[in-house]
């Protein structure tokens, strides 16, 4: 459901259109293709809309004065626009990646795993731009395996153990780390989601 | 840079197996030798017929560029030339009293819809079951290609005629012939302009950017919300309409007529043209006018010497083998980058 329409049965683009946004945690082989330029990654979602194609044509020199402005805008550290992504530095590719989900508009926004392998600079970006997202009001899920990041950001905790759900926490400073840490390994369960468990195992 | 440095090289390696070729069979050699390269400019006869035989190639090379572009694999060119031919040839025989220009357009029309036709096949069935193109392009065509033959044998063939064809087509359809006495036609326009707006359309069209992306890494295009499987079906289409027209122009250009296997070898050539090109469609007009000059070449020599014409399939031949070794080599290079 987005913004009250179930998009379950719909197109990927038609979801991405009702406000989906997605950064995978795989930015190399999902996120970017790294053989196309800069601007060729971040018009994937909007190639096709009226500013930046006529009759079949894509306008490129639209399209690249507004890579140009994300460029800027993300601090993408490349030589141009059309330098190929691949080339670039991973917090330079994850920034690529932000750069485009970032401005669709987005209601809700599904990151996974946003700052693996990424300098502290970039990390410090990256968490700052999410943040910006949220107090802009759109509805952010991060998976990530990065308790510190969590804890960061997160207002809410899903912790999950075993392919199941196991607590749901609100993320005050009362939180402490060891209570999550029981909650991943299995060893403790909230009661409203260990009935899941039990009715599972009778079906 | 590199790229081009790498292609340069395949075509000197395969030059270089060509003049040991040459050296080894004939008796002459130095006589062999020179023919085979300043042949095909002796004069405008040899050379408007080399600039002929680029012409079906650099459409065949376009053709497999494009499903290249997209990582489709159309394998079954050589059945959608012959095809695209026959079908446009056979309306062009039964079309009246219609407008020359009406006609020579309708079934150029048609062969590009034929082609793509049977190449769509292999792309649905790929989209739909995953069926791999590469092995159904390649059946269908063969088929096509028999099935061709037994129409060109039996029901089509000219009772008059001394070979496998059908009847000639009107005159008047056909492409004016532009560097007399050879046989180079009106098509050559025609084909560049093809080349030039399928430059175009790659880099800077909607579907070009959509097959340049699903080709590039087509879990991105799937992810970013590209219709994938539609944009191969697209571009397996474009690539069989292509084949047909080549067919279709060669017909219309050189021999009035369908002859049966008239077009062995496009295919082919076409799949090696485009490898050498590395898929750019400007790039292919070279590539193809090279294959040409092998072929071309090697004929001029095999009239005023001893050399055997099949020379230029041992340089075809090693140019395959180079090309698809090294494509082979980069393939293997990004999957031990991609699993490590």
């Amino acid at each position: 459901m987005i913004n009250g329409k179930d998009v379950s049965k719909e197109s990927t683009r038609q979801r991405r259109e009702a406000g989906l946004a997605y950064i995978p945690e795989d930015r190399i082989a999902l996120g970017t293709s790294a053989s196309a330029s800069i601007t060729d990654n971040i018009i994937v979602d909007r190639y096709f809309k009226s500013d930046f194609s006529k009759a079949g044509w894509i306008r490129y020199s639209f399209a690249m004065t507004h890579c140009r402005e994300l460029i800027h805008r993300f601090d993408i550290r490349s030589p141009s626009v059309l330098f190929p992504v691949g080339l670039l530095s991973g917090g330079n590719i994850q920034k690529v990646i932000l750069a485009r989900e970032f401005t669709s508009d987005p209601s809700i926004l599904v990151v996974c795993e946003p700052t693996w392998g990424l300098d502290v600079r970039s990390i410090r970006f990256v968490y700052d731009r999410i943040n910006e997202m949220k107090t802009k009001g759109a509805g952010v899920l991060l998976v990530s395996s990065n308790l510190d990041e969590i804890l960061t950001l997160a207002d809410r905790i899903l912790v999950m153990c075993g392919g199941r759900v196991v607590a749901s926490l609100a993320n005050d400073r009362a939180l402490a780390r060891r209570e999550i840490g029981e909650y991943m390994m299995g060893i403790a369960c909230q009661p409203e989601f260990e009935e899941v468990e039990m009715s599972n195992r009778h079906a | 840079m590199r790229k081009t440095l790498i292609s340069l090289m395949t075509v000197a390696i395969a030059l270089a197996v060509g003049v040991l070729a040459i050296a080894l069979t004939s008796s002459s050699p130095r006589e062999a030798l020179k023919y085979f390269f300043t042949g095909p400019f002796l004069n405008a006869y040899f050379f408007g017929n080399m600039i002929t035989r680029a012409i079906p190639l650099i459409l065949t090379g376009l053709a497999a560029s494009i499903a290249f572009s997209a990582s489709a694999f159309n394998l079954g060119l050589e059945g959608q030339v012959y095809f695209g031919a026959i079908a446009g040839t056979l309306l062009g025989l039964t079309m009246g009293s219609v407008p020359v220009w009406l006609t020579c357009v309708t079934i150029m029309i048609v062969s590009f819809a034929v082609g793509g036709g049977i190449a769509a096949i292999s792309g649905y069935l790929k989209a739909k079951w995953k069926v791999n193109e590469l092995i159904s392009s390649l059946l269908v065509s063969y088929t096509l290609i028999n099935i061709g033959d037994a129409l060109l044998e039996g029901p089509f063939r000219d009772p008059r005629a001394g070979l496998a064809a059908s009847s000639y087509m009107d005159s008047a359809i056909r492409f004016p012939r532009i560097l007399m006495p050879s046989n180079l036609h009106a098509g050559l326009f025609l084909v560049l302009a093809i080349a030039v707006f399928v430059f175009l359309a790659i880099r800077f069209s909607r579907l070009g950017y959509e097959i340049r992306i699903t080709g590039s890494n087509i879990s991105f295009g799937a992810y970013a919300g590209i219709h994938v499987r539609k944009v191969v079906i697209l571009a397996m289409a474009i690539s069989g309409a292509l084949a047909g027209l080549a067919g279709m122009v060669d017909v219309l250009g050189v021999h009035g007529r369908v002859i049966r296997g008239f077009s062995s070898g496009y295919g082919w050539n076409g799949i090696a043209v485009a490898l050498i090109a590395r898929r750019n469609p400007i790039l292919v007009i070279p590539a193809a006018l090279f294959f040409a000059f092998l072929t071309s070449g090697a004929e001029v020599s095999s009239f005023f010497t001893d050399m055997s014409p099949e020379i230029a399939r041992i340089i075809q031949a090693s140019i395959f083998y180079l090309v698809t070794a090294e494509g082979l080599l980069t393939f293997l290079k990004k999957r031990r980058e991609a699993t490590s």
